[in-house]
C-alpha cells in the first residue's frame, strides 16, 4: 500500500509540471492588457510611455523565455508571483480565499452526501415505486437547476421570509459559527442540492448493477440476511464509482463556484478566478488553475488510496 | 444657474482676489455614531490616488485624505478650503498663493506643513522612476513650487491657465506626507497615511475595507464610529436585505423600481446629471471615416431626441442630447445653437434623408463597419443596441463585437476598430478638462480616433489660457461647433446618477460624478 502511495504522489509531480507548462504558453495568447485596463479603463490621460514604463516595472515586456524561466523557478519554492492588479504574492492571493471556498465544498460535501445516500439507495431498492419515481424527479431537477439559480431563489426566499440578508464579510467559522453558518448554509444548499442530485443519481445506478451481479445471487441463495446483503455485499462496490463522483465534484467545488460566489457575495476561490480573468491578470490566473489542477490531483490520490483501500485487487495490481 | 455661474466666475477670474476662512469649523453632526456600511461594486488596483481613475479608489481610499481646496457640495462648483486656509491668485494668473490651515494632522501624528504639498504636487506633475500620475498633463503648467514657511505654498505657473483652480480641488490630488513619499515614492501605492476624515483599518482583499473615526479631524465633521465597505455585484439585495446602507455609483432604473416596491420609505434616493459622456470615436485609419460627409451622415442617423428618452428608461443614460460639454452649465453649447449642428437637429426624417444622400455621394451607401463594444450590460449594451439600430435605419451595416474590458481596451488604443464607444468622465464642467479628449492625437492620449486637427489645438490652447470668462466662453463655443462638425468624436449622452441610501443615512449631498464628495464629511445615521 505504501509503495503504492509514494508511486501515485510521485506520478503528481509530472502531471503538475505539464499543468504549468500549458497554462503559462496558453494564457500569454490570450488577448487583453492589464496595464492598459488598470490605467485607463475608468478614462483618464495617461501615455503610451507611461503603459510601457509600468509593464516594464511588472516584468510585462520582458521576453517570453524569461518570464517562463521566473515563473517556472519560482514553482519549487511555492513563489508564484504577485497579482498584476493588488501586487501582492499570488500565493497570499489564494491563501486568503481558499478556506472559504475549501468550507464551502466541504460544508455542500457534507449536505449531498447526508441527503444522497439515503435517497440514492432507497430509489435503488424499490426501484419502479412511486418512492423512486419521486426521488428521481428530486435529483433529476437538482441537475437540471444551475446552483446560481436556486441561488437566486434561496435569496428571494429569505428576503421574502426572514427580510435581512446575512452579515457581509467573511466570519470565521472559529470567531463566530452562528454567524459563519448565516452566511454559509444557503450557498451550501444551493451547492449541495445539485451535487447530492449527482452523488444519489450515481449511486442508484451503480446499487442497481451491484444487485444484478452474481455474487449477490450466491450470497442470497447462501442464505445471508437481505440487509448484510446490501451493506455489506452490495454498498461496498457501489461505493467505489460514488466515491470517485464525490471527490471530483468537491475538487470542482474548490475553484468551479464562480457564478454562486459571487451571488452571495462570498470572496472565494471561485470569484477571484472571474476576477484575475476579466482583469487579465495572468500570473494570478496561473496561480488559480495550478492550485485547482493541484486539488484535483490530490483529490484523485485520495480517491485512488480509498479506492485501494474498499478494494484489494487494486492494491495487488499495483 | 445664476449662482452656478457666479461661483465658477468666482473661481475663474485672475484679477487678485483672495478667499479667506473657506474651512471656518464647518462641524455639523447632528448625530453621531454607527457605522456607515456601503458597497462597491470594484476592486481599488492601487491605494495610490495620483495613479488612478478608478471611482473603487475614491469609494474605499478618499475618506482617508484631504486635499488643498475641495468643493462645496451645497453650491457645487463652488471652492472652498480643505487643507487650504486661504488662497490668492496673483493679477496675473502666473502665481498662486496657499496659506494652510494650523493644526492639521496626518493619521500618524505628524503634522501637515507645506512641504507636504508640495511634495504632493512634486509628485503629481513630476513622478519619479516607477510611479504613475494619471494627471501630469493637467498640471504641466506649474514650473515651481516653493513654501515660505510652514504654513504657505506658492505655485508658479509658466502660462495662465484657466483650470488650475478647480484643479487644486480636484478629489485625486490626495495630500500625501513628504516624509512617507521620502521614505519611498511607491509607499502609497500599498500605504495610507492621511489627513482625512476616517483611518484606514483594514482591506481584505475582494472583499472589505476598514476605517475609523480619525479624532483629529481639522474639520470635525466625521459624524460617523467608522465605514464599512463591501465588495458587491448588484445593488438591489444587499440593501433590501439590510447588508448594506448605501452604493454611490449608481442605480439603473429596473433596480430602482425593485427597492421602492420592496423597502418603500426606507429607501431614499438622490439625483444628479454625471459628468461622464458617452461617446462613439470614429477611426481616423479607416478609409470610409476619412470623409467627413461620412462621419457626419453617421451621426445625423441618430435620433437623439426621441432614442435617448426611451434609453433612459432603462437604463442610467440622460434623457436629453447634450455636446461635449454638459448641457446648462456655463461654458456648453445653447440648445438652440447645439440643435443646428448636424447629427443634433430635431427632425430626424429629414436628417436621415440628408444622411443617405450624402452617404451616396461619398460611394458610402450601405457602408459595413465594426463596433466595438464592451462587455458591460449598463449602458453599453443598452447603448449599442440602439446605435445598431439607428444607423441601420439610414441602410448602413455595422458589426458589433463585444469583448470583455481588459480586451476592449487594447483595442481602443490599438486602433482595431472602425467605431469604439468611449467615455469621457470628468469631476468638472470645465473645458480644459472635458475638451482635452478631442484635440490631435499626438498630444493626448485619449483621443482614441487619433485624428489630428490643429485649428482645434490652437482654439483650445487659446481657451485654456483665457483669463476673460466671456471670451473663454465665445472660444469654447467655437471648440464645440467645430468639433461637433468635423464629427471624429460623436457625444451621444450623458449619464444620469441615482443613488439609493437607506432612509437612516443623512447628511450625504450627491455631486455630478461618483468621484466626487466620498470623504463622508457630514455623513450621519438617524
Amino acid at each position: 500500500m505504501l509503495k503504492y502511495a509514494i508511486k501515485r504522489i510521485l506520478l503528481m509531480i509530472p502531471t503538475l509540471l505539464a499543468v504549468a507548462v500549458i497554462v503559462f504558453l496558453v494564457l500569454r495568447v490570450v488577448p487583453g492588457d492589464i496595464v492598459e485596463l488598470k490605467l485607463t479603463a475608468e478614462g483618464g490621460e495617461v501615455s503610451l510611455e507611461q503603459i510601457e514604463a509600468e509593464k516594464t516595472r511588472l516584468g510585462l515586456n520582458d521576453p517570453l523565455h524569461v518570464q517562463f524561466i521566473k515563473y517556472m523557478s519560482g514553482l519549487p519554492r511555492g513563489d508564484l508571483g504577485i497579482s498584476l492588479w493588488t501586487e501582492e504574492p499570488v500565493s497570499a492571493e489564494i491563501a486568503a480565499r481558499i478556506g472559504l471556498s475549501f468550507e464551502l465544498a466541504l460544508l455542500s460535501t457534507i449536505l449531498a452526501v447526508i441527503i444522497a445516500f439515503p435517497l440514492g439507495t432507497l430509489s435503488a431498492l424499490f426501484r419502479g415505486t412511486i418512492l423512486d419515481y419521486i426521488i428521481r424527479i428530486l435529483t433529476i431537477g437538482g441537475i437540471a437547476v444551475p446552483s446560481f439559480w436556486l441561488g437566486m431563489l434561496l435569496i428571494m426566499l429569505v428576503l421574502a421570509t426572514i427580510g435581512t440578508l446575512p452579515p457581509l464579510g467573511t466570519v470565521s467559522l472559529f470567531a463566530d459559527p452562528l454567524v459563519n453558518l448565516q452566511q454559509m448554509i444557503w450557498p451550501a444548499i444551493s451547492v449541495g442540492y445539485r451535487y447530492s442530485s449527482v452523488v444519489a443519481r450515481m449511486l442508484r445506478s451503480s446499487i442497481l448493477e451491484v444487485l444484478s451481479e452474481d455474487y449477490i445471487r450466491t450470497a442470497r441463495a447462501k442464505g445471508l440476511y437481505e440487509k448484510i446483503v446490501i451493506v455489506k455485499h452490495g454498498m461496498r462496490n457501489a461505493l467505489l464509482p460514488t466515491v470517485t463522483v464525490i471527490g471530483l465534484e468537491f475538487a470542482f467545488l474548490l475553484g468551479g463556484l464562480v457564478v454562486t460566489e459571487s451571488v452571495f457575495n462570498l470572496n472565494g476561490i471561485g470569484k477571484l478566478f472571474v476576477d484575475s480573468v476579466v482583469r487579465n491578470d495572468l500570473n494570478l490566473l496561473q496561480g488559480l488553475v495550478l492550485t485547482v489542477a493541484t486539488a484535483f490531483v490530490v483529490v484523485n490520490l485520495l480517491i485512488d488510496l480509498f479506492y485501494a483501500a474498499l478494494d484489494p485487487r487494486i492494491r495487488y495490481q499495483s | 444657474m445664476l449662482g452656478f455661474i457666479k461661483n465658477l466666475v468666482g473661481g475663474l477670474a485672475l484679477i487678485s482676489f483672495t478667499v479667506v476662512g473657506g474651512i471656518a469649523n464647518s462641524a455639523s453632526c447632528p448625530k453621531s455614531g454607527g457605522i456607515l456600511k456601503y458597497g462597491v461594486k470594484a476592486e481599488p488596483p492601487t491605494y495610490d490616488m495620483h495613479g488612478t481613475n478608478s471611482y473603487a479608489v475614491m469609494h474605499f481610499v478618499a475618506q482617508h485624505y484631504s486635499t488643498l481646496l475641495t468643493f462645496d457640495w451645497n453650491k457645487f462648483p463652488k471652492l472652498e478650503g480643505d487643507v487650504a486656509d486661504s488662497w490668492n491668485v496673483s493679477s496675473d494668473g502666473l502665481t498662486y498663493t496657499f496659506k494652510l490651515k494650523k493644526g492639521i494632522k496626518f493619521h500618524d501624528g505628524t503634522p501637515l506643513t507645506s512641504k507636504d504639498v508640495k511634495a504632493t504636487y512634486d509628485r503629481l506633475r513630476n513622478p519619479p522612476k516607477g510611479v504613475i500620475s494619471v494627471r501630469k498633463a493637467l498640471f504641466s503648467s506649474i514650473s515651481g513650487i516653493t513654501t515660505p514657511d510652514d504654513n504657505t505654498v506658492v505655485f508658479k505657473l509658466s502660462s495662465p491657465d484657466a483650470f488650475m483652480l478647480d484643479g487644486f480641488a480636484s478629489p485625486f490630488n490626495a495630500i500625501y506626507s513628504a516624509k512617507d513619499i521620502a521614505k519611498d515614492p511607491k509607499w502609497h501605492l500599498k500605504n495610507i497615511n492621511g489627513t482625512g476624515p476616517y483611518k484606514f483599518v483594514a482591506h481584505k482583499k475582494g472583499e472589505s475595507w476598514k476605517a475609523e473615526k480619525f479624532a483629529d479631524f481639522h474639520h470635525g465633521d466625521n459624524c460617523l464610529d467608522g465605514t464599512e465597505s463591501f465588495r458587491i455585484k448588484k445593488v438591489a439585495e444587499p440593501l433590501i436585505g439590510g447588508q448594506i446602507m448605501a452604493e454611490w455609483r449608481g442605480t439603473a432604473p429596473p433596480e430602482r423600481v425593485l427597492l421602492k416596491k420592496e423597502m418603500g420609505d426606507n429607501v431614499s434616493f438622490q439625483a444628479k446629471t454625471l459628468m461622464t459622456l458617452w461617446v462613439v470615436s470614429l477611426n481616423s485609419k479607416t478609409k470610409a471615416f476619412q470623409n467627413k460627409k461620412v462621419r457626419q451622415a453617421i451621426n445625423m442617423c441618430i435620433d437623439r431626441h426621441a432614442g435617448l428618452k426611451k434609453l433612459a428608461k432603462i437604463t442610467f443614460t440622460a434623457p436629453r442630447p447634450s455636446g461635449y460639454l454638459l448641457y446648462d452649465t456655463f461654458y456648453a453649447l445653447p440648445d438652440e445653437e447645439l440643435y443646428k449642428i448636424p447629427g443634433f437637429q430635431k427632425d430626424i426624417a429629414a436628417s436621415r434623408k440628408k444622411a443617405m444622400q450624402m452617404l451616396k455621394e461619398a460611394g458610402a451607401e450601405g457602408l459595413e463597419f465594426t463596433y466595438s463594444n464592451r462587455a458591460v450590460s449598463h449602458p453599453y449594451d443598452h447603448i449599442a443596441i440602439w446605435l445598431m439600430s439607428e444607423w441601420k435605419k439610414c441602410g448602413l451595416k455595422p458589426k458589433m463585437i463585444t469583448n470583455p474590458t481588459s480586451k476592449f481596451v487594447k483595442i481602443r488604443r490599438e486602433g482595431g476598430f472602425d467605431a469604439t464607444i468611449d467615455w469621457a468622465p470628468s469631476f468638472l464642467p470645465d473645458p480644459t478638462l472635458m475638451h482635452f479628449k478631442y484635440i490631435s492625437a499626438d498630444r493626448t492620449a485619449s483621443n482614441y480616433s487619433k485624428n489630428t486637427d490643429r485649428s482645434l489645438d490652437k482654439i483650445f490652447d487659446a481657451q485654456k489660457g483665457e483669463v476673460d470668462k466671456n471670451k473663454r466662453k465665445a472660444l469654447v463655443h467655437d471648440f464645440e461647433k467645430t468639433a461637433l462638425e468635423n464629427a471624429w468624436v460623436l457625444p451621444i449622452t450623458y449619464t444620469d446618477r441615482v443613488i439609493a441610501l437607506n432612509s437612516k443615512v443623512k447628511g450625504y449631498v450627491i455631486a455630478n460624478s461618483h468621484i466626487l464628495n466620498n470623504t463622508w464629511r457630514g455623513v450621519y445615521l438617524d
